[in-house]
């Protein structure tokens, strides 16, 4: 069947099997191989993108389910000049990124709180990251990164 | 998984891809998707209801509320009439899977799907839900009690299909949930218990510790009656354990689930002042 | 020659940002699943799904003719040596008809298929016959040798130490404490499953990129696999999604198996496991079943210990007498004791195989002796601190395989650190005080004190070395490549900044490559916590060669003295000059046909040991750490939650301060999740917790509220900087800490990890039933 869809900001339309799921489309017909699969049950989040400004399991989601939304992935994260999100930033400057294979998963998750709420509080982290596991850094500097990333977009606001 | 997916634009369209047997209805896919990756489900046709926008609303009722098929876990924590009017609800969905779970998944879906550690079915046997099934034969309604029978059993039969859940306003009940579970996020139930309190009247119900959500019914006629004072705690607490029937699985053992059901529900009756601020 | 300029700030042990963070955050970095090739085939496995049988017949019939099925290869296609094993190679590559399975996870076939979708159903429709036999499941059933599954005997690995007298350290004691202990499975589950791409290469041989610890051991593995000459395999590795040391022999395996596809198909073979799969036939860390005995003066020395330890190798060796010989080492815990008896015996069963797990195999015995030592304290009415600190290792002692350590000795500073970080009587008391109002929530405090042997040791001495190779490039860029592997840990940062403060360029111009085996000769594996110190040594050699040179052209270009040449954040000056650019710098040195690369190369210093008696050096050094927990168990469900943590290591030296401080928090939440809910459960051989909705990780929900730490530099002069390891030790503190605070806060011990909500509530009601 043929979908069309808002990607990082650009029209898509494609055709596609439908028994696809939304992650495969993404990383094997678009190449945007920046959203990764950890289980392909909806328990790890390394496949979260945002789906019309929420975070969801882009394994769980047939790519047919994209049709007529606007999806966000990591790569959209980066403007054409270059620049990263505050997110991208916060998590380089306080040392939440190891092996990196949760990250952009991780990033995609805050970004949706951040853009719902840019004064979150810790237990508001902890409850958008949840559904986020990541084996390296223990979490402490992922919500640091995050309270960070808040703080430089409460400022750029002003 | 390979399988034609159908995308109905009215409900007739629904019902008719629905007079296959091998169909499976998608909303949220959050327990469909996993199950069709398993092998446990390997439907040929799969039927998205993501375009009827008549099963996305949230309908106040007066003494109840409706709640459409493909209303998210997400959109009933955001909508008010829930957050006023069923506090039992929002305390079950706060802790089902994640965020990315919430935001797909669907209370109706949970009912569909039957798993006797559905939270959200455990919130709604309390609300006293009934079930607004469609079919080829025309509408019809039940108790949510009675239309899950067993783990993933329904009455549902070829053509049905689940349109709404109709749930009672709990809001004058003092309510308590808890879910016992492996960690503090993203877990399924051990054992899960739901409490609504008014005065002598109380309603309670289980999860996980049976083939499907139980109403403890004759533990709540007894603490109307005789009450849990003194000695009679004990009793109404054996009354609640006679009405569970856990099993041994890759979770917890059953004689696990008997001791934190039992345990847990001496706290939340026996000492009101520690963990049953909540309901007494 | 002079060092780095001491008034000028150093790049060691300054706060840097990593060198691949940005990759990582923006989702360009390339993952193993992340690389395509044209014409590349998806595999997928056929697992043998029985515990134990001989295996009749393959029928690939029905699987052959689904559309986009290239080819299903079993034994009969392994062009070289049908076997797989790095320290034992007792397993086979494909199981052959007429052989034994011998695990649920053994590899029969592997299926290529034009999409991983078509490759994993015709997988599933290849049919095994498969005569089943009894099969053994537990370390006592194994003992007994009913049923054999290698060879002579199920107990095939023996390993000893016998220090002092045991019988008279015994007899002298005041207390006797005898006590039995498990440390069950635990999965790396690190998130990103393995996975390699392996294709024919413009050398006409093979070449694999992959998410990989060990790419030495991928290169000899497929080189025996495919009947090449290691000449014709090149092993890149991908970044890699982290390892734990799950990837450390496994890859091997994987590889392999996606080797025989490419070989035969002549096309690049992409292997990405499934989760399940890949928790179904990887390795694990190893249960290991103990037996305590220790004997105490009334004051609380420890005059005696006694250990036999059996571990479940599963049904395949692998790298299980290596791991065995950490578990011995480690068995008597970070302290000074003059009679010492340990046996550590290695069993097999038709499991998984257990391998490589951060910690390799002391973890199991850390949490053992360190109860031991609690309960000692306990019954001693001995200030935990008070104990450890009594026994404790420092100059000049000797550790329970009698080596004399003479320097960097941290022990005793952890301990005082961790008193002083947690506020120690405060904090119990605080905790006491809790536990009188509180009827369903118990609180307890734990502490824990360990040692970890660093790098390989005295049975490992023979593949501890590590090259590297650095080439400053014309613009003034430097390559540097290593042996050692960045699976997230931050190696690469760790290099770069050993370069940065040898060659005086700026961190940003230092580029540490993915490594790549054309390019760094056999530097043994990346485990161990050896890393820091064996490829950071080679990297440095490399650069103070260069560094030299570049001194020299310096001082002759500007007619100054060698002696005060510096190099710095990418200037080169002398005394008072306005000093040059290191950039301009290099073009002089291309102009003069200077050499501007350099092989390093660091190897282990020897180590006497002898098998025998367990007597000797058995590792070049040693890390230390001490720990405090603070736990709340509910009494009614038997959960525990971690409050507030405070853990201190010994690290040497911090090169880079921000990643010993990742790998401690890391370390801390991995081993939290160890101790308490972990839980591998199977049945009949077969894994029931196959994913992550019934393996049990911890979740940001999950850590500690109060997380403090500290870090004790006791520098070792054979590390670079004074540098040891942290990699392993950031985990090992954890699993006693929380098993201590458990005991202490319900009053009775925990003898079992993961102490899961089940297991405390168990021990709960033990004698109130």
């Amino acid at each position: 069947m043929r979908i069309n869809f808002r990607l990082n900001g650009e029209t898509i339309t494609t055709e596609i099997e439908d028994s696809m799921r939304a992650l495969d489309l993404l990383r094997e017909d678009l190449g945007l191989t920046g959203t990764k699969e950890g289980c392909g049950e909806g328990e790890c989040g390394a496949c979260t993108i945002i789906v019309d400004g929420n975070a969801v399991n882009s394994c769980l989601m047939l790519a047919a389910e994209l049709d007529g939304t606007s999806v966000e992935t990591i790569e959209g994260l980066t403007g054409s000049d270059g620049k990263m999100h505050p997110v991208q930033r916060s998590f380089i400057d306080k040392g939440a990124v190891q092996c990196g294979f949760c990250i952009p998963g991780m990033i995609m998750s805050a970004k949706s709180l951040l853009d719902k709420n840019d004064s979150p509080s810790k237990e508001e982290i902890e409850a958008a990251l949840e559904g986020n596991l990541c084996r390296c850094t223990g979490y402490v500097r992922i919500i640091e990164a995050v309270e960070d990333a808040a703080s430089i977009i409460r400022e750029d606001r002003k | 998984m390979t399988f034609k997916l159908m995308i109905p634009n009215t409900e007739g369209e629904l019902q008719q891809e629905l007079m296959d047997d091998e169909a499976r209805i998608l909303a949220g896919g959050t327990d469909l998707m996993v199950q069709m990756r398993s092998g446990k489900v390997a439907p040929t046709r799969v039927v998205s209801i993501k375009k009827l926008e008549r099963l996305k609303e949230i309908s106040d009722l007066g003494e109840r509320i409706r709640i459409g098929a493909a209303v998210t876990y997400s959109e009933l924590q955001r909508s008010h009439i829930l957050q006023e009017k069923s506090p039992i609800l929002l305390k079950a969905i706060r802790q089902i899977g994640s965020l990315q779970i919430r935001n797909r998944g669907t209370a109706v879906g949970n009912i569909a799907n039957a798993s006797p550690a559905g939270d959200a079915v455990l919130a709604m046997v309390l609300s006293e839900a009934r079930v607004e099934i469609m079919g080829p034969k025309g509408e019809r309604h039940e108790s949510i009690e009675s239309f899950i029978i067993g783990p993933g059993r329904t009455t549902l039969s070829t053509g049905e299909y689940i349109r709404a859940v109709v749930i009672e306003k709990t809001d004058d009940w003092q309510s308590l949930f808890i879910k016992v579970g492996q960690r503090n996020a993203m877990c399924i139930s051990v054992a899960s218990i739901g409490v609504l309190r008014k005065g002598k009247e109380v309603r309670l119900a289980f999860g996980s510790v049976a083939p499907v959500v139980v109403r403890a019914h004759k533990a709540e006629r007894f603490f109307t009656r005789e009450g849990i004072d003194g000695t009679k705690l004990g009793e109404f607490v054996e009354r609640c354990v006679e009405s569970i029937s856990p099993i041994d699985d890759v979770r917890a053992s059953s004689w696990y689930r008997r001791q934190v059901v039992r345990g847990e529900l001496m706290k939340i009756f026996g000492h009101p002042d520690v963990g049953g601020t909540d309901v007494t | 020659m002079k060092t780095s300029a001491p008034e000028r700030e150093r790049v060691v042990g300054s706060k840097v940002t990593r060198v691949d963070a940005v990759e990582k955050v923006t989702g360009l970095a390339k993952y193993a699943p992340d690389i395509y090739f044209d014409r590349m085939v998806h595999c997928a496995l056929v697992i043998a799904r029985k515990p134990h049988g001989i295996l009749h017949k393959i029928d690939a019939s029905r699987a052959q003719k689904l559309p986009g099925v290239f080819g299903i290869f079993t034994y009969k296609d392994v062009p070289g040596k049908n076997r797989l094993g790095e320290v034992v190679d007792d397993m086979p590559c494909l199981v052959a008809e007429g052989e034994t399975v011998k695990h649920y996870g053994d590899v029969v076939a592997v299926v290529a298929a034009s999409t991983q979708k078509t490759a994993e159903e015709a997988a599933r429709k290849v049919r095994l016959t498969i005569e089943e036999l009894p099969a053994v499941l537990d370390i006592e059933e194994a003992r007994r040798d009913e049923i054999r599954i290698h060879g002579s005997s199920n107990v095939s690995v023996h390993k000893k130490i016998r220090k002092g007298d045991v019988s008279k350290g015994f007899s002298r004691a005041d207390l006797i404490i005898e006590d039995n202990f498990m440390a069950s499975y635990q999965e790396h589950a690190y998130i990103e499953p393995q996975g390699v791409v392996v294709l024919p290469d413009t050398d006409y041989g093979m070449t694999v990129y992959g998410s990989i610890q060990c790419p030495y051991y991928v290169q000899s593995s497929l080189s025996k696999v495919l009947g090449f000459p290691m000449s014709k395999v090149r092993i890149i590795q991908a970044e890699t999604g982290g390892a734990f040391g799950g990837k450390e022999d496994v890859p091997s395996f994987v590889a392999s198996y996606a080797a025989v596809a490419a070989y035969n198909l002549k096309r690049p073979a992409r292997l990405i496991y499934p989760r399940e799969i890949d928790i179904h036939t990887t390795s694990k860390r190893h249960p290991v079943k103990s037996r305590y005995k220790m004997g105490f003066s009334k004051d609380g020395e420890i005059l005696a210990i006694e250990v036999d330890a059996y571990m479940d190798m599963g049904a395949y060796a692998t790298l299980s007498p290596v791991v065995m010989f950490r578990t011995l080492v480690h068995a008597a815990g970070a302290y000074s004791v003059d009679n010492v008896s340990v046996d550590t015996y290695g069993v097999y069963t038709n499991k998984v195989p257990p391998g490589a797990f951060r910690g390799f195999g002391s973890p199991q015995v850390l949490f053992a002796v360190e109860s031991m030592v609690d309960e000692a304290s306990r019954r001693l009415g001995i200030d935990p601190v008070d104990m450890r600190m009594k026994n404790a290792l420092r100059e000049g002692s000797r550790t329970s395989t009698d080596q004399l350590l003479t320097e960097s000795v941290g022990a005793v500073e952890t301990l005082d650190k961790v008193n002083e970080l947690s506020n120690w009587k405060e904090l119990n008391e605080r905790v006491e005080a809790f536990n009188r109002g509180s009827l369903f929530q118990k609180r307890g405090v734990g502490l824990s004190h360990i040692i970890y042997g660093v790098s390989l040791g005295a049975q490992g001495q023979h593949i501890d070395k590590s090259g590297a190779h650095v080439q400053i490039n014309r613009d003034g860029s430097v390559d540097v490549r290593i042996g050692g592997t960045e699976m997230g840990q931050g190696a690469k940062t760790v290099m770069a900044i050993i370069a940065a403060e040898e060659l005086g360029q700026k961190l940003s111009q230092i580029v540490v490559h993915q490594t790549d085996t054309a390019f760094v000769p056999d530097s043994g594996p990346t485990v161990a916590s050896r890393t820091t110190m064996f490829s950071g040594n080679a990297v440095r050699i490399a650069c103070k060669s260069l560094r030299e040179r570049l001194v020299k052209l310096y001082a002759e270009l500007n007619s100054c003295s060698e002696d005060e040449v510096e190099l710095h954040d990418g200037m080169i000056s002398c005394g008072q000059d306005k000093g040059m650019p290191f950039d301009e710098l290099i073009e002089e040195a291309f102009k003069k046909n200077v050499k501007m690369f350099e092989a390093g190369w660091y190897q282990s210093p020897v180590l006497e040991w002898d098998p025998e008696s367990g007597i000797g050096q058995a590792y070049i050094t040693y890390s230390f750490a001490s720990q405090v927990v603070v736990v709340e168990v509910d009494m009614i469900t038997g959960n525990t939650k971690v409050l507030e943590a405070y853990t201190v290591h010994d690290v040497g030296k911090a090169i880079n301060p921000e990643g010993v401080i990742g790998q401690i928090q890391g370390g801390f939440v991995q081993g939290m999740g160890y101790a308490l809910s972990e839980d591998l459960k199977m049945l009949n051989g077969r894994i029931l917790t196959d994913n992550f909705n019934t393996y049990i990780i911890p979740t940001i929900r999950d850590i500690p509220r109060v997380f403090k730490y500290g870090i004790v530099e006791d520098e070792f002069s054979e590390g670079p900087y004074g540098a040891k390891g942290i990699g392993e030790p950031s985990l090992m503190a954890t699993p006693p800490a929380i098993a201590n605070a458990i005991s202490r806060a319900i009053g009775r011990r925990i003898r079992h990890i993961p102490a899961t909500p089940e297991y405390v509530l168990n021990v709960i009601k033990e004698d109130a039933e």
